[in-house]
């Protein structure tokens, strides 16, 4: 990982011309100075670039394969995989964290007007329910497509065309993203919204709790664990960087002790590296179910069109 | 072959016919450009991409009908919108004059030549959370825009239709409804299906109004387009979806030149206007109308100023100081270089268009046959979409030796093909009223054909250059469609840091582009005010 | 029968029209004469609601229509170039109060044919106005006034612009036609000849000194 040879050069060049860019999705926001350490032992300094949501910088990237506007693409997961690697944006990729996508729920909400908590996917539509839920759009957000792959693992692909149907009729309100959907129309955070329910990550009471004002012992939300469905996030060098030294170090380091410990509290996901120690409010919050719903890639590779499209007809008429 | 010979045999001016060969040699430029960043991307992408089962499929897709079906109806909505709101105060500035009328009409035609992303934007800080993404904001933001359309082509006609004639029908016992609808409608008729026409295809075509203020569910073929190409990257349905807009953009046009060809026209005598002080009635119900339009058309634009100094209940300076003090690095937003890049690139644009555009101007002015061919082909770029061009270009130019993928000079290039047909439109007129007689004065006072163009053309053009040079700075300043497409992180224009603030509701990134969006506004309405 | 009296019309900066006062018998063809530009059109105008009054009333059989809009008053106008409508053949023009007062067809279409024949054009109805002769024009523009039996015509110089001799010959016409029906009119013109041939009475309009002063009638 340290290079003596890079070392030197730092020290003769003086000027950081030794840039790496990573290229990410608007909400990838790493802890200040995580970046230090990987300045000072390799002499690249880290641009981070925001591209937009999770499907555009993914557009992007395919759109710009083999001649990239930056070095290192965060922001692939395993729904978009196999569109990224059909389309030869990568030279070499790996895992490196993994989550949930669930919906969270009010607590405070419910509590307040004496209604019960619902707990599985077809609860959600319900008529007690009744324009309670803000989703995703699964064509540019992650969590939204997410949410959709985990209907179709629910329900099968004869009826989860029908489940949406339901939803849509239950006054379900699909948000551009996530920020809008969890900042602005969700009623548990601090948007104070008007829907306590909204599919976030299962990661998300435990982040209610880190950034509440004034300090709380125990998240205002909780997840609906039969609604979570599995989430692994990839970082790659690109193919056609001229930076493939730098990329290649950078990878290693987001793998790394160091980086892979700041990511529960910075971006609410799992580290992948089993060296990495979770933090207390992360081990007593952050929903980890079990068995939850999962495709296998390449039935999403498959079929993500054709399920994109169905749902598109169904929400937009 | 000479250059300067006289053609003794033929009537014209001896300097026209050197001006013409001139000008056909000089067409090469313009000529080249054209073809390789407008024509090449646009039918390459067309043969490459459709196959039979992509248009099959795109065309039996319920979501391909349910957009059409939006983007016509709303354009049909957004037209009679317009009408309804332009009509009277176009009969006020045609007919009456009265102190502030020359604030009237400029407030009024203001929008149309601002950023659609700014009057979106505008109409987004007007609306309440709940509207702020629908079809009310879209329809609005439309009607903002086209009132200018309607006042300065129907109000022209409307100048040249007696005044007398409307009085003949009052004292015949009609009604002023009576009078509208029978006497002055008949003679408007042309008119009114060019400005409407004009207007459809604005909005039929219409992105950045409808990708700001549109949300989820309210989409039209252009910005289907874009989420097709860009977020689905099914790049086969983007391109079917482009033909079917061309197809129906082609069509209207169709329909429109054979209702509008029996026009009566009354010859060019303008009437004046009289004082509104002297008609006889309503003169109270006429002022409100003319304090009332342009004030409704002002208000979104005031909205917009006031929202950006609030957050919440407080007055405050944070989303102007946040543009300039790098909170919005999170965003991955420098404003400052952003705002620099844009001059940059505007001033590019400027550099290209305005001498392209003056050579095919010139051209069409003296050629003999065909003009009628070449202003149609100038004006390609509004009929075929800036977002069709955008999306041609980064399909075509994606591989060796053309790899300009990510090429900042690109978007320059593409911003003066969106200008091309405007400023040719322009400076057309300018060139015409040159008086040839006063070229063959210079000439035989012994000035060569080139001295001629320095000292009489170059002279008279002045003003026209200035004002094309405005409104292509204009034009590349609030470009957002092909921009999309082609630009970068690292050259990112102002309307699309814009559209990406307003998408956060509620936060003071939104308030953020509220400033930006004021500034920007502020900034086109001074350089178009030059114009 | 047609009184205005104590009319005043005054434009942006200079009175047009001073305490005027007019009586106008029933039946009777009255000619308002003076130079160009002293106001006759601008009176005739006041009279049909054309234009703002300072000051004055207008009374028309009696009712005082000085406040009521000019498609309710009755009066008609017959413009100075005739002022067809571009769009409308000949029938469809003189139809055209007819339409206003919804006629049926039936009557519209006897109407026009008999108005046409008064004014010696019984084969026009169909015609394309801008095809018309100055004459033809000005007879089509009579006809289409009648048409709605106004209770006074106003006539605003109706036969300017036309060559002298065919001038006087129409004027005998026009007067033939009017005194068979029994409006009330006034024809204003700045042509002496014509006020004796066409008119039972004359009234003077003239500008009392400087411009300051309106035009006031002798």
């Amino acid at each position: 990982m340290l290079t003596a040879c890079s070392d030197s050069a730092s020290d003769q060049n003086g000027s950081s011309n030794k840039e790496v860019v990573l290229l990410a999705y608007d909400s990838f926001t790493p802890e200040d100075g995580v970046f230090d350490d990987f300045t000072s032992e390799t002499g690249y300094s880290v641009k981070v670039v925001s591209g937009g949501d999770s499907g555009a910088v993914i557009s992007k990237a395919i759109l710009a394969s083999g001649n990239p506007e930056g070095d290192v693409l965060w922001g692939v997961d395993n729904t978009s995989l196999s569109r990224v690697l059909d389309a030869d944006v990568f030279d070499s990729y790996q895992e490196v964290n993994t989550g949930d996508i669930c919906v969270n729920v009010d607590n405070e909400w419910f509590a307040s007007r004496d209604i019960p908590i619902p707990s599985t996917l077809e609860d959600l539509i319900r008529p007690q329910y009744k324009n309670l839920l803000v989703v995703q759009d699964p064509v540019s957000s992650s969590p939204g497509l997410g949410f959709l792959l985990a209907t179709v693992a629910r329900f099968g692909e004869d009826n989860w065309a029908q489940y949406w149907n339901s939803l849509q009729e239950n006054g379900v309100l699909v948000a551009p993203d996530w920020t809008n959907a969890y900042y602005t129309n969700f009623s548990g955070s601090s948007g104070k919204g008007d829907r306590p329910l909204v599919v976030s990550y299962g990661s998300s009471p435990p982040a209610e709790v880190v950034f509440s004002d004034p300090p709380v012992d125990a998240p205002p939300t909780s997840v609906m664990e039969a609604s979570c469905f599995r989430q692994i996030e990839y970082v790659g060098v690109l193919r056609g960087t001229q930076n493939t030294e730098g990329a290649t170090a950078l990878v290693e380091y987001l793998l790394a002790t160091k980086f892979q410990e700041s990511m529960p509290l910075t971006l609410f996901v799992f580290p992948i590296n089993i060296d990495a120690q979770l933090p207390d409010v992360f081990v007593k919050f952050a929903a980890r179910p079990e068995t939850p719903l999962s495709l296998s890639p390449d039935v999403i590779a498959d079929n993500r069109d054709t399920w994109l499209e169905k749902w598109r007809e169904i929400v937009l008429s | 072959m000479r250059l300067f010979s006289r053609n003794s045999s033929s009537l014209e001016h001896d300097v026209t016919v050197v001006f013409r060969r001139v000008f056909t040699w000089l067409a090469v430029f313009p000529a080249t450009w054209f073809v390789v960043f407008f024509l090449w991307p646009t039918i390459h992408a067309l043969t490459s991409l459709t196959s039979w089962s992509a248009i099959s499929d795109t065309l039996s897709s319920q979501t391909t009908w349910n957009v059409l079906w939006f983007t016509t109806w709303q354009a049909v909505l957004s037209v009679a919108a317009t009408f309804v709101v332009a009509m009277p105060i176009t009969w006020i500035l045609a007919r009456f004059v009265f102190r502030g009328s020359r604030w009237v009409r400029g407030i009024v035609s203001t929008p149309f030549v601002l950023p659609t992303v700014v009057v979106a934007g505008a109409v987004m800080s007007l609306l309440p959370l709940r509207y702020q993404f629908g079809v009310h904001g879209i329809i609005i933001a439309h009607v903002l825009f086209n009132v200018a359309v309607v006042v300065r082509i129907v109000g022209a006609r409307w100048q040249t239709i007696s005044p007398n004639s409307t009085s003949a029908a009052a004292v015949l016992g009609a009604s002023p409804l009576q009078v509208f609808w029978h006497v002055t409608i008949p003679q408007l008729r042309g008119a009114m299906y060019n400005a409407g026409l004009i207007v459809f295809v604005f909005t039929f075509t219409s992105f950045g109004v409808v990708a700001v203020l549109g949300g989820i569910t309210r989409r039209t073929l252009e910005v289907e387009i874009y989420t097709n190409a860009i977020n689905l990257g099914f790049f086969d349905t983007a391109m079917v979806l482009a033909v079917v807009q061309l197809l129906a953009v082609l069509l209207v046009f169709a329909i429109t030149s054979t209702v509008s060809r029996r026009q009566t026209s009354d010859g060019g005598t303008t009437f004046h206007r009289i004082p509104l002080h002297d008609h006889p009635r309503h003169r109270l119900r006429i002022s409100v109308v003319a304090i009332a339009t342009p004030a409704f058309i002002a208000l979104p634009f005031a909205m917009l100023f006031i929202k950006s100094f609030r957050a919440g209940d407080t007055w405050t300076l944070n989303a102007w100081r946040n543009l300039w003090n790098g909170s919005l690095d999170r965003v991955g937003l420098d404003i400052p270089s952003v705002m620099w890049r844009c001059l940059i690139f505007a001033g590019t644009t400027v550099l290209i268009a305005v001498p392209m555009a003056y050579i095919v101007a010139s051209l069409s002015v003296y050629m003999r046959r065909g003009s009628a061919v070449l202003r149609t082909i100038t004006s390609l770029p509004i009929i075929i979409s800036a977002v069709t061009l955008g999306f041609g270009i980064i399909v075509t130019f994606n591989e060796s030796p053309y790899d300009w993928r990510g090429q900042t000079w690109l978007i320059p290039i593409v911003h003066a093909l969106v200008a091309l047909p405007l400023v040719v439109y322009l400076l057309t007129p300018a060139i015409q009223a040159v008086s040839p007689t006063q070229r063959d004065a210079a000439r035989t006072l012994g000035a060569s054909p080139l001295r001629v163009w320095w000292h009489i053309d170059a002279r008279l053009m002045r003003t026209p250059v200035l004002s094309a040079g405005a409104l292509s700075f204009s034009v590349s300043l609030g470009e957002f469609g092909a921009t999309t497409f082609l630009s970068r992180s690292s050259s990112t224009t102002l309307p699309i840091a814009i559209n990406q603030l307003l998408g956060r509701p509620g936060t003071s990134l939104q308030a953020s582009g509220f400033a930006l969006a004021a500034l920007l506004a502020l900034t086109t309405a001074v350089v178009m005010s030059r114009a | 029968m047609l009184n205005v009296s104590g009319l005043t019309v005054s434009r942006s900066d200079h009175v047009v029209l001073n305490d005027v006062s007019l009586t106008v018998p029933d039946g009777s063809i009255t000619a308002i004469l003076g130079p160009s530009g002293v106001g006759k059109t601008t009176l005739l105008r006041a009279i049909a609601g054309l234009v703002r009054i300072d000051k004055g009333s207008i009374v028309v059989d009696g009712v005082d229509v000085t406040h009521l809009p000019t498609h309710r008053r009755g009066v008609g106008l017959m413009f100075q170039d005739g002022q067809l409508f571009p769009t409308m053949n000949v029938a469809e023009n003189v139809s055209f109060g007819l339409r206003m007062q919804k006629k049926n067809k039936i009557e519209q279409a006897q109407r026009v044919h008999e108005l046409l024949t008064l004014v010696h054009l019984p084969d026009h109805d169909t015609r394309d106005v801008s095809t018309l002769s100055g004459g033809e024009t000005r007879r089509v523009a009579l006809a289409r006034a009648l048409a709605p039996s106004p209770t006074v015509l106003l006539l605003d110089e109706p036969l300017t612009g036309l060559e002298e001799d065919f001038r006087y010959a129409l004027a005998h016409e026009l007067t033939e036609i009017l005194r068979s029906t029994d409006i009330t009119v006034v024809v204003v013109t700045h042509d002496h000849r014509e006020a004796e041939i066409m008119a039972d009475s004359i009234v003077q309009l003239s500008a009392r000194g400087n411009s300051n002063n309106g035009a006031v009638l002798k």
